[in-house]
């Protein structure tokens, strides 16, 4: 009987639901910002492929992405290997998680900075910011020390970690995006 | 027939092709008609976005995103079916995508994939119950079953291929966010 009414509610309350809702706020600027933007950047890159023959972009795939690729895969080579071997070691003691989790990403963003060595700075102050990200992984971090299976807060530093990441990739312009 | 009868009769055309020709503008790159066909379809859009991510937040920038991607996708609008059914279609893939992108790296390898159940306390067998209320505190793919096949109309299948996951995991997880309100409104 339950059941029956339980049923009979819910799909009164679909029926109910309204088809439309407005945000709280206007959001076409931002999408008005964000096509401006594309309009602006694919006529430039479209130039940039047809100068030349060979294509700048087959030059910098050589020179930068090949050097990245090799990179990411000998990491995630020494990732699966490492979690093979230690995987049931990690899932009974969570708070090895959040070690791993800091390693792993200390690595990731050495590589990355290495590899934008060589590239301009769109920014002066991004170190600045790199560092209040960094402070504030460490403070969830610390956090984790005393709650390690709080997942909330796994998946925070976890954001925390893919902002930095994506900072040092925002900031730095590739070579062929500078000519 | 009155006159009032024909007017009302004839209303719903009228938008539709006063939608169409702001569809073909926009298509050749008139950005003030989209702007509004952006107007014109923002409530649908979003009411959508925050049903499937179960935040008002996440929902805005789903729907930004919805937006840009349509922007880009235009032109493979036909007219084969009604734009508001396609533009329908285009949220539901965005937004799954845009909270597949959420997850980062270690929550895929470590396989952790739902948001946790939300604790909410059972109201009893009251008629007074916001179903929005309880949608976004579902965890998150029994939410994004539950809105598309329940709401939404989808078949089982179609929601399985757009999460990229078994058709019987999709069943399971609308059992589950079926229970789960069930508990919540005191009919367990």
């Amino acid at each position: 009987m339950t059941d029956k009414r339980f049923e009979q509610v819910i799909q009164e309350k679909i029926s109910e639901l309204p088809q439309q809702m407005q945000p709280e706020r206007d959001l076409w600027q931002g999408i008005d910002i964000a096509l401006t933007e594309q309009a602006q950047t694919e006529p430039t890159k479209k130039k940039q492929i047809s100068t030349d023959g060979n294509s700048l972009l087959s030059i910098a795939d050589w020179f930068l992405l090949k050097p990245m690729a090799m990179a990411a895969s000998v990491m995630l080579v020494a990732f699966f290997s490492w979690q093979t071997f230690n995987s049931a070691e990690l899932n009974s003691n969570p708070s090895n998680l959040v070690v791993q989790m800091m390693l792993q990403h200390e690595e990731q963003k050495s590589v990355l900075l290495a590899s934008y060595a060589q590239s301009p700075e769109l920014t002066s102050n991004w170190q600045a910011q790199l560092q209040e990200l960094e402070e504030a992984a460490n403070a969830i971090a610390s956090a984790l020390q005393s709650d390690p299976e709080n997942i909330a807060l796994l998946k925070m530093l976890q954001q925390v970690h893919q902002k930095q990441l994506q900072l040092i990739e925002s900031v730095h312009a590739a070579p062929w995006q500078t000519i | 027939m009155t006159l009032n009868d024909n007017i009302i009769d004839a209303e719903p055309a009228l938008l539709e092709q006063r939608l169409n020709g702001l569809i073909e503008a926009a298509k050749s790159g008139d950005r003030g008609a989209y702007q509004q066909i952006y107007h014109q379809h923002i409530g649908q859009v979003y009411a959508l976005c925050f049903r499937l991510t179960g935040d008002k937040c996440n929902a805005e920038e789903a729907a930004q995103e919805v937006f840009i991607q349509v922007w880009q996708k235009l032109q493979n609008f036909k007219g084969d079916s009604k734009f508001s059914t396609w533009l329908h279609s285009v949220t539901s893939n965005v937004t799954i995508s845009y909270l597949r992108k959420q997850k980062g790296w270690w929550q895929k390898m470590l396989n952790i994939e739902d948001s946790p159940v939300m604790e909410m306390p059972s109201e009893g067998l009251s008629a007074d119950i916001d179903l929005d209320e309880y949608i976004v505190r579902l965890p998150e793919r029994a939410r994004i079953v539950f809105v598309l096949h329940a709401i939404e109309g989808y078949r089982y299948e179609e929601i399985a291929e757009r999460m990229n996951i078994a058709v019987g995991s999709c069943k399971a997880q609308f059992h589950r966010a079926k229970q789960l309100m069930k508990e919540w409104m005191g009919y367990d």
